[in-house]
């Protein structure tokens, strides 16, 4: 072997701990690196395979109950390669078993499946067909929550009729990937939300809705032309009683799945370019250390006649080999995370085809990424030995100048504190390169952790802020359409209920020039003694007697603040369009984004004296009678808050695992900078720290030079990483999908207590895992070593 | 009747280098006395900074035993060896590791902060000569200079003895004077026992008693009635 390839390698066995410290954050960024940017790919390539394969329409077009003929004039319009007309309703479902009611979707599908759009994938069981016209496919997910199987019963209840069903498949449908029945219903609740796929014809039996269907969906010859057909079909069916038309896009589940994986693109760079950056400011201050030190050495070599360039090389060659070697285990377990965190997806997601695939190009891009991070600190570090003159090299270091800094002029406190102390800011001082690495080092991976920990923060207020103040009712109940007001007060006879009060939410259209924003408002009483608001300032706010009230996020989306007139459009009632004052900004919580008085908004969307919702108070300790409740005519289902917060937990679930993962990768980085720190503030000042303990100081107190210089060091880390892992979480909230929540930015004192224990945590840990080197220091080697 | 301090009985040391094994001191019997002046001279190799290590517990014997007032240092763990250095052994070495970050009078408080019984920092460095540089840094002196800020750090903390291992080794001979003149001087005024290690005979001519080192073995011991004044010392 090459010699010098040779002192390499006995180097790092020398010195294994801080080389594997090292190796471990290169390690850490490029297994998040593979593990993100993999899973974003098995993910991406898995949707869109699926979305091709299994025929995802382009476009939906929506109707009030038209002829099915319509198809056939849709299918004619240019552009469109084909379209298939069905029947989608909701409807209440009660199964054997579970109290209360869960929400049906039922979608008619053609009678065969193949070429089908929306094709559906059968997990098990079989197709609808003609001869079995009572077999329903039910959605995956939810049979899976309900232990459902071939041949169980089902009773949805069509008109007012509770009708049997035997499951016949479980199926899944690319429309819905993500199962949600609205934009609004931000979470997928496998408990109380499916969908059922019934037969065409069977559908149009079973609902009365005869020679009818209120859906065509339809593929184009050209997806690019999307718009243009859009507004083709929206001329040609004005007299068939148009509801919308969207493309696939704005469809909730299509749309969410994006959002998914352009958060997790971006996280798939962000991270591991942070944590590969703080890995090469930890080699990079390595190898200053090691060219120092080996300065008689290099002095050597070159007399020798080894050129500056092999010897420049030998020591890049420490950077790339770690470089490398962290690359490649990285990517080994980057491999296995990818598999993990893409399979986690799959308890949220329905795709079936996804495939678990290592891909070449991430792995040898992030080999690459390491190699070329690492070799440029290695490089600017090496450097140092082309300004080297042997025979100068070989003799020892001019000595340190020592020097007052100008701290202890300027603030005299500095120079009145006890030597130990005073000799510790004059070190940082004097290595202020080092320190200030070590700082920024020590200042981004806090920031990583608060940065990430604030998602928990913010959602802890979120939920605090809306069930400590603001939503105070115990149910939410939904009827099945618009009812007349009045039905609030049949809620009341109720003894359990001792108040109900109504309200109203309608899927809307938010327009301001060109923002628009599809949303929800929520009517609601004035003085409402259940759904309070709250403005910024946490100042109780009312819905106006006209005029609308729209969360921060909102507003901002669209661009207006109070005062300003948007456009509202009904979406459920096309061509109803109002301008409307934004009358005041309210703060997010669970819910809704947009509020109005109910009244107002029954005005302005033309709905009469009606509502679609009533929230009730029972009495304390009263007796759940949700299920009675549901057991009323025009009652859809019945919603606790909890229910709310244990959706909105369900989808954490994947956030925190991602938390999870960066919080663990955080932590190892963490200590292994300071780990590397301490040991190389040991190394370097060895004779220092020798004669010390010649002189009679125990082993303690010269621990204690290197625990302060720590404890700065760290300190000021912690100080500048605080408010960076503000900005960091104000960034990563930008990335979250907004139109599912908007997290208000709230950092709790116990997350930077938090944090600060950590690092405190490390700084005892790495100085424990250094006292060895402290306390077996050879003082007579030491001492008779010229350095 | 002169006072024993420290005694020495049979001191061997034998360093293994891999398979190779080296007896750096053998056998070495010796007494030295209070407020005594003592020079070690020998060729290097033959085992001079070994003796004074294992005097100053820095070191540890193979075989044999060195009493301190009657306290064999073998008895005493890490931590009763730095205890014993830090009150009664101050260490002198050819490089002089200042502190490079404190300032000579720092240097010297580095260690009067820890002793019971410390000398006025300001008076040291005035026995040194150095009482007007006390706030220059290291860098900033002379290397007789930074040897005696050396010298008043390890007589700040007053301990019993001094041991100076080549304390001129790095000095030309007129700052070398100086620093031999300073420790003369701390030997006589305060009574401090110095053992001075060196390979240059002239300077045992200022010594009380002078002790030749070859191989590993003292081979002699040389009591000098009348010690010449570091002053006319030549090399």
């Amino acid at each position: 072997m090459n010699k010098l390839m040779l002192m390499t390698l006995r180097d790092i066995k020398s010195n294994k701990g801080q080389y594997i410290a090292i190796i471990m954050v290169v390690v850490v960024g490029i297994t998040m690196y593979n593990a993100i940017s993999m899973s974003f790919h098995n993910l991406n390539s898995a949707t869109e395979n699926y979305y091709e394969e299994y025929r995802l329409p382009h476009l939906f077009v929506r109707l009030n109950n038209a002829p099915e003929s319509v198809v056939g004039i849709i299918g004619r319009t240019d552009g469109v390669s084909s379209a298939q007309g069905r029947l989608v309703l909701d409807v209440p479902m009660e199964i054997p078993g579970y109290e209360g009611r869960v929400q049906a979707r039922i979608v008619s599908v053609p009678r065969s499946n193949d070429g089908a759009l929306n094709k559906l994938h059968l997990e098990e069981g079989r197709y609808v067909s003609g001869d079995h016209r009572d077999g329903v496919l039910v959605e995956k997910l939810f049979m899976e929550f309900h232990r459902l199987d071939i041949g169980s019963s089902i009773y949805p209840i069509i008109n007012g009729k509770s009708v049997e069903l035997k499951v016949s498949g479980k199926a899944i449908s690319p429309e819905y990937i993500y199962a949600v029945p609205s934009a609004q219903d931000m979470m997928p609740d496998n408990e109380r939300f499916t969908i059922l796929y019934l037969e065409h014809s069977f559908v149009q039996q079973l609902t009365g809705y005869d020679g009818l269907v209120n859906e065509v969906v339809l593929q184009l010859k050209d997806e690019g032309k999307a718009k243009e057909v859009k507004k083709k079909l929206e001329d040609r069916l004005k007299h068939y009683g148009l509801i919308s038309v969207t493309e696939r896009k704005d469809e909730v589940s299509y749309a969410m799945m994006d959002t998914e994986l352009n958060a997790l693109q971006s996280m798939g760079f962000a991270y591991p370019t942070v944590f590969l950056l703080i890995g090469s400011i930890v080699i990079y201050m390595l190898l200053i250390r090691l060219v120092d030190n080996q300065r008689r050495q290099i002095g050597a070599l070159m007399a020798l006649g080894f050129t500056k360039g092999a010897i420049l090389f030998h020591y890049i060659g420490y950077a790339l080999l770690v470089g490398f070697v962290g690359s490649v285990l990285g990517s080994l377990a980057g491999v296995r995370l990818a598999g993990v965190l893409t399979r986690y997806y799959l308890t949220f997601f329905n795709i079936p085809i996804l495939q678990v695939k290592t891909y070449a190009d991430v792995v040898l891009l992030g080999i690459l990424m390491s190699v070329v991070f690492c070799g440029v600190a290695g490089f600017n570090a090496a450097k140092r030995v082309l300004r080297i003159l042997p025979a100068e090299a070989m003799r020892p270091v001019a000595p340190i100048e020592g020097k007052k800094w100008w701290g202890e002029r300027i603030f005299p406190f500095l120079a009145g504190l006890r030597i130990s102390w005073r000799l510790t800011f004059r070190n940082m001082w004097r290595n202020k390169k080092r320190t200030l690495f070590t700082v920024a080092s020590i200042a981004m991976t806090v920031g990583l952790m608060i940065s990430i920990m604030t998602m928990l923060d913010s959602m802890e207020y979120l939920f605090d802020k809306a069930f400590g103040d603001a939503l105070s009712y115990d149910y939410k109940v939904a009827f099945t359409g618009s009812v007349h007001r009045d039905v609030v007060k049949d809620l009341g006879e109720f003894k359990e209920i001792t108040y109900a009060e109504p309200m109203a939410e309608y899927p809307v259209r938010l327009v301001n020039g060109w923002r628009k924003e599809n949303t929800m408002v929520t009517g609601l009483v004035q003085g409402s003694r259940v759904y309070k608001l709250f403005d910024i300032k946490g100042n109780r706010v009312e819905v106006p007697r006209e005029g609308i009230l729209l969360t921060e996020g909102l507003a901002e989306s669209l661009g207006v603040k109070r005062g300003d007139k948007i456009t509202i459009e009904a979406l459920n009632k096309p061509g109803i369009e109002r301008r409307i004052a934004v009358k005041g900004i309210v703060e997010q919580y669970l819910g809704g984004s947009a509020f109005m008085e109910v009244g107002a908004l029954n005005a302005v969307l033309g709905e009469g004296s009606t509502i679609n919702a009533a929230l009730v108070n029972l009495r304390y300790n009263g007796e759940e009678i949700a299920g009675d409740i549901e057991g009323m005519p025009y009652v859809q289902s019945v919603k606790e808050p909890d229910d709310m917060v244990k959706q909105y937990n369900e989808y954490m679930g994947l956030i925190y695992a991602y938390i999870g993962v960066i919080v663990v990768l955080s932590c190892i980085m963490g200590f292994a900078i300071i780990y590397n720190t301490t040991t190389i503030s040991i190394m370097e000042r060895r004779r220092e720290l020798a004669s010390l303990r010649i002189m009679g100081f125990t082993n303690n107190q010269v621990a204690e030079l290197i625990f302060n210089e720590n404890t700065a060091v760290s300190a000021m880390g912690l100080i500048i990483g605080m408010p960076l892992g503000m900005l960091m979480a104000a960034q990563i909230l930008k990335l979250m999908p907004e139109d599912m929540i908007s997290l208000p930015l709230v950092i709790f004192p116990k997350t930077y207590v938090l944090a600060a224990a950590t690092v405190a945590m490390f700084v005892i840990l790495a100085q424990l895992a250094n006292m060895r080197r402290i306390s077996r220091m050879d003082l007579v080697e030491v001492m008779k070593s010229r350095e | 009747m002169k006072k024993v301090l420290i005694s020495t009985r049979d001191l061997s040391k034998i360093y293994h280098m891999g398979e190779v094994s080296v007896e750096a001191l053998r056998d070495a019997t010796l007494d030295i006395y209070e407020g005594e002046f003592v020079v070690i001279l020998g060729p290097s190799g033959s085992g001079k900074s070994t003796l004074l290590n294992i005097i100053g517990g820095m070191d540890t014997p193979t075989h044999g035993k060195v009493f301190f007032r009657g306290q064999e240092l073998g008895d005493l763990d890490d931590n009763g060896l730095t205890r014993y250095r830090r009150e009664n052994i101050s260490f002198i070495f050819q490089f002089y590791n200042l502190l490079p970050n404190l300032t000579a009078r720092e240097n010297v408080e580095l260690v009067t902060d820890m002793s019971s019984e410390p000398l006025d920092v300001m008076e040291v460095l005035d026995k040194v000569g150095l009482k007007e540089r006390a706030d220059h840094f290291p860098s900033q002196l002379s290397g007789g200079e930074q040897q005696r800020v050396a010298v008043a750090r390890a007589v700040a903390k007053n301990p019993e003895v001094l041991l100076c291992d080549e304390p001129t080794g790095a000095l030309d001979n007129i700052t070398g004077r100086v620093v031999l003149k300073v420790l003369k001087e701390i030997n006589r005024s305060l009574g401090k026992t110095v053992l001075v290690i060196t390979h240059n005979a002239a300077i045992a001519e200022m010594a009380d008693r002078v002790l030749y080192l070859s191989s590993g073995r003292i081979v002699n011991i040389r009591t000098i009635e009348n010690p010449v004044d570091p002053e006319r010392i030549e090399w």
